[in-house]
């Protein structure tokens, strides 16, 4: 490559640079940082044995609900996605781990169900009918039949402790008369006294219908029989079986929506939020649930960088031992290389989303060595071809032919190891394997341009080849011939 | 001496060394390296078997708790007792050094996100004084530890599928097996230090394994293109066998080797140092943990395990059996 092109390669390579970066600056873009690095709540949710086979589009449509529930839940930037049955959901800036357990995972299935006979734990047939109110319930009470199911003593006060699993009440109750997904809104409110939270429903037009007839039905039976009762089944559980008020007539039913009682606000807001998203098309249950502190998350950002820092000076001083000033140069590469990937990094973040977490920022560490060892190879190449008798400007030429044919080998290896585990891992593996695979691109991109520009130019510029600071001479880079001759000599005695 | 060499010391053999003039032997050894590495395999082997594999929670399944800001005083002990109330065995404990935190880890509690696992949050709580919503809780269901496990070990096998093909192509397929050789010797090398001293793998751990791989094998590609390129021209009339113009090769790239091993190990090394700092970020420790290991492992099997039995494979080739016969019978007639 002829001088003129050297220096107009290298200018180009940091006027692209010099834009990557100002166009950053001009946007204001941070880097994307991922859970670990920011603090929040991971969960992975996989469909509850018993269900069968699953099939996609009831997946994506569950995807569907709990992106909507996420996002009453009024969180900045959720992550949800699915991998093959297993959704992945990931929510920065959430401390409170267990209410965004609840909100996700909860299936949230409705069901209104007219009150056929309570049975109280004392009574003879408790035991044997229906199942033990210890176990849950494999899958939802089947909405066609009479069911007996388990919920809470009726007339307990609101802010009472829960009661023991077998001293719940057993309900038998008729089939489904009207199903949540009639209802069309919930909103939870505050009731007169001020005490007290309610979700207030709002159903379909012929939900509203089906309601007011099953409401008419049992306001005919006697007020303080439990044939008057109205079951509210949430998930199998009877959450509240209350009576129908002694002023609605027989015939008349209750129109215009129903209410469900629930006690404390945030209660009722989130019971508002799932029931208006609707119930979950598949039960889930959790396969795993992280929660990262943001102070945690913090410390170790720091650390990762600390740690980069530190590896990066360690690094440079051992170059520069090595290779003197041609070290130095070397150290420019290595600072080029990590202000190109940490930009790149930015715009990605900006644009596709990648965020940026604590097994990338390891893979960037690691990344050091590999963009370190390239400039290894073209100077212990250098040393090579001065060796074999070539000038110093030839040989810096052909170093850099051999130097970047092993670079573009070495690389591939990495570039191979980075695909196969981006796309056979899940999780911090793949955030891993992402820069890993970029920082090599970016490697192989650098060496052919500005790593080849800097070296040649020094190389053929008389001044820098001579002196000996630079390091493109020294003792142990001269040709060999004097040393040969030698041998010649003592062999022909 | 020419006017080049006057007046400029020797330098010493260390400078020599790292200045590229080494001349070991490596390949002529190979007996010697196969028997260290048969011993060190032996070893790592016996420890898998006796002692096994210390796997984290990501695997087995389980539960962690971290606790900070606590403000009761307690011991290991108190939170074995209160979390054995509850019908939770095999609990670990570590505090921190200033008493106001802990790091608890136990097997799989009944569910993720179950009853269990609240109860034993509000009983940590209780028995700490620490803030409920500040314990970090990291549950893992047994299922998804499964994935896991299966995932990487597929990732595994493929891997080391599509390098073999892809050295085979670009060399040969002598290379190919060389190098698939000494990466065998360093997943098992690896795995039975890890069983040796104990240390817990976790996914940070396998993520670390996989990249020891990937570079260990950039190691050994780039001695191979170098031994490649010397013995491009060599054929059964050349002056030295195989193995020396091999071995030759990897002494010129030695110092290469050991340079890029050192400058990978330093941040690797800082990140050891910083993680160990922190309590609970185990992934940057595990990592650089592995790495560190792992490094050293591969650097050893590209000079010590790959090279010499490539020249093992390769001397087996027709014209490079003829070329061995043809010297030593050469040499046998002049001394």
């Amino acid at each position: 490559m002829s001088r003129r092109n050297l220096i107009v390669s290298l200018i180009a390579f940091f006027v692209a640079v010099g834009a990557l970066w100002a166009t950053i600056f001009a946007l204001g873009w941070q880097p994307q940082l991922g859970l670990d690095l920011r603090g929040g709540v991971t969960t992975t949710l996989i469909p509850a044995p018993g269900q069968g086979d699953v099939d996609e589009e009831k997946l994506d449509q569950t995807v569907a609900v709990i992106r909507q529930r996420v996002d009453a839940l009024g969180v900045a930037e959720p992550d949800i996605a699915r991998q093959g049955d297993t959704i992945q959901v990931q929510l920065p800036g959430v401390t409170d781990q267990e209410r965004a357990e609840d909100v996700i995972g909860r299936t949230a299935q409705l069901q209104f169900r007219r009150v056929l006979e309570v049975i109280q734990p004392g009574a003879e047939n408790y035991e044997e009918v229906g199942g033990n109110c210890d176990q849950n319930l494999e899958g939802p009470p089947p909405a066609g039949e009479e069911v007996v199911l388990c919920g809470q003593p009726p007339d307990l006060p609101e802010d009472a402790p829960e009661v023991e699993a077998d001293q719940l009440v057993k309900y038998r109750l008729g089939p489904v008369d009207v199903s949540g997904e009639q209802v069309e809104d919930a909103a939870a409110q505050i009731d007169d006294t001020g005490l007290s939270w309610f979700v207030s429903l709002e159903f379909s037009r012929e939900g509203d219908r089906a309601f007011q007839e099953l409401t008419g039905e049992l306001a005919c039976e006697p007020v303080g029989s439990p044939t008057r009762q109205l079951s509210i089944v949430l998930d199998g559980l009877v959450e509240s079986a209350p009576e129908v008020n002694p002023d609605v007539q027989c015939g008349q039913g209750i129109s215009g929506g129903g209410i469900i009682t629930v006690g404390g606000e945030q209660e009722a807001r989130d019971l508002a939020v799932v029931l208006r998203t609707g119930a979950l098309p598949i039960e889930l249950e959790f396969a795993s649930s992280q929660s990262v502190s943001p102070t945690l998350g913090r410390d170790s950002l720091v650390a990762g960088l600390q740690a980069g820092l530190i590896g990066l000076l360690l690094v440079a001083a051992y170059m520069i031992a090595l290779y003197r000033g041609l070290g130095a140069l070397a150290v420019v590469e290595l600072i080029l290389f990590g202000v190109i990937t940490y930009g790149v990094i930015i715009v990605l973040g900006n644009t596709v989303g990648f965020t940026l977490t604590l097994a990338g920022i390891a893979g960037i560490i690691v990344s050091i060595g590999i963009a370190a060892d390239s400039s290894i190879i073209y100077r212990e190449r250098y040393r090579d071809e001065r060796r074999s008798g070539r000038t110093v400007r030839s040989a810096a030429e052909h170093a850099f032919s051999s130097a970047f044919r092993t670079n573009l080998t070495g690389n591939t290896v990495s570039l191979l190891a980075a695909v196969v585990l981006w796309f056979l891992a899940v999780g911090p593996v793949r955030g891993f394997a992402f820069t890993l695979g970029l920082s090599t691109l970016i490697d192989t991109l650098l060496f052919a341009t500005s790593t080849r520009s800097m070296f040649s130019l020094v190389a053929r510029s008389p001044r820098w080849a001579n002196a000996s600071w630079v390091g493109l001479r020294t003792t142990m880079t001269e040709p060999e011939q004097p040393q040969s001759k030698k041998r010649q000599k003592v062999k022909s005695r | 001496m020419t006017a080049a060499t006057a007046g400029t010391k020797r330098p010493g053999r260390l400078r020599q060394f790292m200045e590229g003039e080494s001349h070991i032997d490596f390949v002529g050894r190979l007996r010697l390296w196969m028997t260290i590495s048969a011993t060190l395999l032996v070893i790592c082997a016996l420890a898998l078997a006796i002692r096994g594999i210390n796997f984290g929670i990501d695997f087995t399944g389980g539960t962690s708790l971290i606790i900070e800001n606590a403000t009761e005083t307690f011991t290991a002990e108190d939170i074995r007792e209160a979390v054995g109330e509850l019908g939770v065995d095999e609990v670990t404990v570590q505090l921190t050094g200033d008493g106001q935190g802990a790091l608890i880890s136990t097997t799989a509690l009944d569910e993720v996100a179950g009853t269990q696992q609240r109860d034993v949050v509000d009983r940590l709580a209780e028995l700490t004084g620490a803030d409920r919503d500040q314990i970090e809780v990291n549950a893992i269901g047994p299922r998804w530890g499964e994935q896991i496990s299966r995932q990487a070990l597929e990732g595994l096998g493929v891997f080391l599928l599509l390098v073999g093909i892809y050295i085979a192509i670009r060399f040969e397929w002598r290379m190919a097996v060389a190098a698939l050789l000494a990466l065998v010797h360093d997943v098992v090398l690896t795995i039975g230090i890890y069983a040796l001293v104990g240390f817990q793998v976790t996914p940070a751990s396998v993520i670390a394994l996989l990249t020891i791989l990937g570079y260990s094998l950039y190691d050994t590609v780039v001695v191979f293109d170098r031994v490649a390129e010397d013995t491009a021209r060599l054929g059964s009339s050349s002056s030295r066998p195989y193995s020396a113009y091999a071995n030759d090769s990897l002494n010129s790239v030695l110092v290469r080797s050991l340079s890029t091993s050192i400058t990978s190990l330093l941040p690797v090394g800082a990140l050891l140092f910083i993680g160990a700092q922190l309590l609970g970020a185990t992934t940057l420790q595990d990592l650089a943990l592995a790495l560190f290991i792992g490094m050293a492992v591969g650097t050893y099997s590209s000079v010590f395990v790959a090279t010499p039995v490539l020249c093992w494979l390769k001397e087996r080739e027709p014209r490079y059996r003829e070329l061995r016969h043809r010297l030593e019978t050469r040499r046998g007639r002049t001394s």
